[in-house]
Parts: C-alpha cells; structure tokens; sequence
C-alpha cells in the first residue's frame, strides 16, 4: 500500500490501491460477462430451438421441444418416472464405481507389493484393457441375468481396469530416491508403502476416479441397453421407439446432472485429499 | 570447539576397504568402482571429487547401506555396514521433500520412521528451523519455498535423526550461486558445531576446497583414489566464505585441476 520513495516525485502515478482496485473491478467484470454469454448461448440455442418446432419448420416428432422437455423435468419432482430410472442408474452406477475403484486400488498396489505379480498380470492386464467392455454385456447378461446385478458388473469391470492400470502407471513414477531416502532412516516396507508410496500415488489414483466416472455411467447405461426394464438407458431407448423425443432429452439431461454431481464430489475429494497437487 | 582438529588418532569414522562395484548389463558388466579404499576420521570434513560417472554417488549409495557391493567391506564406527543405519544420515541434490507435507511434517519424517515424533521431537524440529530461519515457513508446503530453503529443510530432516556421519551427494548443484556460497556456510558451520564426520560428493572443486579438510581426487571410470589433498582452509580462516579469499585457495584449486582427468578438446 505504500508508495515507493522514487514514485513520491512523480505526479499522477496512481496509487498502489487504487491499481490493485481497478484490477478487482476488471476481474469481476469479466466474470460476470462470461457468466451471462455462457447463459446467453444456451438460452438462444433453446429459443430457436422451441420457435422451430412450434413454427413447423422442425417437426416435434423427430427433434423433441424444450418446452415439452422441461414439463417432464417438473413431472420428475412430483415423483415422476424419470426420477425412479434416474435412481435406478445412480445406483448400478455408484455400486460399481465404489467396487471398481476400491479393488483396482487393492490390486494395483498389491503388483507393488509382490513386483512378480504385477510382471505376471501386467499383459493379461493390458489385453484385457484393450477390449471394448461393450462385448463383455452378453456375457454378464447370462451370468447374472436381466436385473440391476449385470448393471452393476458391467460398470465395475470398465472402473476396475481402469483404476489398475491408472495405479499401476503410478506407481512407476515414484521417486525411487524418496524410498531411499525412507529406507535409511530404517522404514520397513510397510511404512515405505504407507509414507511414499500411496501418499506419492494419491493424485493418480484421483484422477483415476475422475476419468472412472464416465465409464461408470457408460457400463451401467450399456447393460441397460441391453436388457432391462428401468433405468435411463432402458427409458431413452424405449421412449425413442415411441418417437418421444423430448423424454430421450429430458432423461439425457438427468444423466448430465447426475454426472455433474458425480464430479463435483470428485473433484471436492481431489482437493481435499490432493491439496499440494491441485492447488 | 569451532576450530578443533579433527580426532585422527581416534578410529576411524568410515573406512572403505577393497571396496568392488559392478553392474550386470544386458551383454557386458560395467565396473562402476574397482577396488576403492579410504578413509574418514571422525569429525572430519572429507570431499570425494571426480569426473562424472566415477562412481562417486555409488559410493555414496554403498556407504549408506542401500545397496550391497560386489566385494570389499565398508565400516561405519568399526561395524561392518550390511544395511541402512541410524549412524548414518544423507543428503542429496534433490531435496526429496514430500509435496503433501508441510515443511514441519517434512522435517519429522525420519522421526516418524523411527517411531520418536513426540513432543521432544517438535520442539528440536522448531529449534532448527528457528535457526535456520524457517520458522514462520512451518506450516508451507514444499513448493512455496525457494530451492536454498528447500536444501535448508533437507538438512534439518538429516539432522534431526542424529547420525554421527553425514553423506552429501552434490547438496548444492541445483542452487544458484549465491544461495550455494550462503548454504556452504551455513551447512558447514552447523555440521562442525554438531561434530559430525562429513563426506561430501562434488565435481565443484571450489566447494570442495572451501570445506574440506582433506579432498579425495578419484580417477575415471572405474574411479579409485588418485591423490589425497590436505586442504583445512575453512578449518584455519573459520568458515567456507573466509577460505575462498585464503592465498592459497588459487594455488590449490590449480593443483586439484591437474588432477582431475578432465578431457579438454578445443
């Protein structure tokens, strides 16, 4: 806040206050511009979007309409159907991400542990990764059968080997000379594990999650393409079929919030646990 | 106690005898040290100094008892060393500090390694950190501090395990100039005050001059002892900074240059 001795003699040099004041004010503006162009653009794309199918130039069959999307958003918070299938997919898709995510950890970290093992399963790993999990559903599909269990295998597959094979990556990059460093002061392999190694793979195994989320969603709406009677994979193919466009737009924008919560919680756990990473 | 001698009738603080270092290859072995003796007396200030890939740090890693050598014997305090030690503390050119720990926590690691973070700990680690001028840095991370200061927390880490002999991999070479002449002072005067036994690794033959007691020239690949220098010059002017204005630093500096088997193509 104080004026250099060498500025003193000047006249008309603003004032450290008064710059940092300035430089405040343009911030906001800024974030306030952004903020309106961004609603701006979505509310527009809606407009011309609503005024074309009520104009006849889009037919309401084929492209859907916001209006009619939005009344069956609402219809959701009266205990609607397209809550109950949002449920049903937030539930396949939270059980297999938790699943998938804690056994990719526990199995990455074990190929640390026993470094024969990780040179044993590391290209059954890699093959397995290779395939799209897509072909895996019918599998699954005889094996646990047409309800929520298919859904919730399918999406902990496609987290699990991602969660592997993210840790293990990881656990590649850490500082061979910090585990050195651990080791002369006596640490046992325990406490390597405990104070290098999983502090060391922490922001991997985050941003593991991070990436994990998509694929959570993608097994669990896979499975009920498949074969399944709710969920929101079942309800935009169904509603589809009926030409009902707007329920298909309405259930994807459900999924888009379920997803957004999803990451905020994630990205919540990054920085909390990952602070000196993320900051 | 600033400017006594070392002990060099006492026994000795590390002796390196015979020692063999190789390394299987994928077709050839590599030789990285053949038959390399030496010794350090306790509370001595000793720099190993060579050319890259001499095996210096290798060394460094065999004395520390993170590795095994191929043949000979290394002694710490007249025990054979079969693995790491409390003895025996180091430090290296990366500071390897923890990123998710404070500088406080950082410091306390090899405490908690040991299982003797208590309270005592906390006080002895504020007390360095007060003397090394860190303590309004406690609770920092890493990255919010400069490289000098990072070296600085570094050392108290070392320090706070209390190993009689302390092994330096080229502490200083990521630093910049003046925050290296700063820290040699610092670190030298706080090593010589503790009566720690020092075995510095550099390739920076000023920084060897102005620390050591006695300098170690290694040959090539496979390195072993080529000449041994006395120096003292910090020893006899009080401090590392006093020692580069000492009239014989020149003089000295030439003849560990002739030594060194630095190749010079022009």
């Amino acid at each position: 806040m104080s004026t250099s001795a060498s500025d003193a003699q000047l006249v008309g040099v603003p004032d450290d206050a008064t710059i940092l004041k300035q430089r405040r004010r343009q911030q906001r503006r800024d974030r306030w511009s952004v903020l309106l162009m961004r609603i701006g653009v979505i509310a527009i794309c809606l407009a011309v979007w609503e005024i074309a199918v009520r104009a006849g130039f889009a037919r309401e069959l084929l492209f859907g309409q916001p209006s009619r999307i939005a009344r069956f958003l609402l219809e959701t918070f009266q205990g609607g159907d397209l809550l109950k299938h949002t449920l049903i997919t937030g539930y396949e898709t939270v059980l297999g991400y938790v699943l998938g995510v804690g056994l990719g950890c526990a199995t990455g970290f074990a190929m640390w542990w026993f470094p024969n093992l990780g040179k044993v399963f590391d290209p059954y790993m890699t093959a397995f990764n290779s395939i799209p999990k897509v072909l895996l559903a019918p599998i699954f599909l005889v094996w646990f059968g047409l309800g929520i269990g298919t859904k919730i295998i399918l999406s902990f597959v496609t987290v699990y080997i991602v969660m592997h094979m993210t840790i293990y990556a990881g656990l590649r990059e850490v500082e061979t000379d910090l585990i050195d460093l651990a080791r002369s002061f006596g640490a046992r392999r325990k406490q390597v594990f405990w104070k290098v190694v999983f502090p060391s793979s922490l922001p991997w195994i985050l941003s593991g999650m991070n990436v994990s989320i998509g694929f959570a969603l993608t097994g669990a709406i896979i499975g009920e393409f498949v074969a399944a009677n709710q969920g929101l994979g079942y309800l935009t193919l169904y509603a589809a079929q009926l030409y009902e466009m707007s329920l298909v737009w309405a259930a994807i924008v459900m999924l888009i919030v379920m997803s957004l919560c999803f990451y905020t919680i994630v990205i919540a756990l990054q920085r909390w646990l990952t602070p000196w990473y993320s900051e | 106690m600033l400017n006594s001698e070392p002990n060099r009738s006492s026994t000795e603080a590390i002796r390196v005898d015979n020692l063999v270092m190789k390394f299987a290859g994928k077709s050839e072995v590599v030789t990285a040290i053949s038959e390399l003796s030496f010794s350090v007396h306790a509370r001595e200030f000793v720099s190993l100094v060579g050319p890259s890939g001499c095996g210096k740090s290798t060394c460094l890693g065999l004395i520390a008892g993170l590795r095994q050598p191929t043949y000979g014997e290394i002694r710490i305090g007249g025990n054979r060393v079969v693995g790491p030690t409390h003895d025996v503390g180091f430090m290296l050119q990366k500071d390897l500090l923890m990123p998710w720990r404070t500088v406080i926590g950082n410091v306390l690691f090899g405490l908690e390694i040991q299982g003797k973070a208590g309270r005592d700990a906390r006080d002895k680690a504020f007390h360095y950190l007060e003397r090394f001028g860190l303590r309004d840095f406690a609770d920092h991370r890493p990255r919010q501090l400069s490289g000098g200061m990072r070296q600085r927390v570094a050392l108290i880490r070392t320090l706070l395990v209390e190993p009689n002999i302390i092994l330096l991999d080229e502490p200083f070479a990521a630093l910049d100039f003046q925050t290296r002449l700063l820290l040699q002072n610092e670190l030298w005067r706080a090593l010589l005050e503790e009566g720690k036994t020092v075995l510095l690794i550099t390739h920076d033959i000023s920084e060897a001059l102005s620390m050591s007691d006695r300098i170690l020239v290694m040959s090539k690949r496979p390195g072993r002892i080529k000449t041994v220098i006395e120096v003292g010059l910090a020893r006899k002017t009080g401090s590392p900074l006093e020692a580069r204005k000492d009239k014989d630093f020149n003089q000295m500096f030439s003849h560990v240059w002739e030594q060194l088997d630095v190749d010079i193509r022009l």
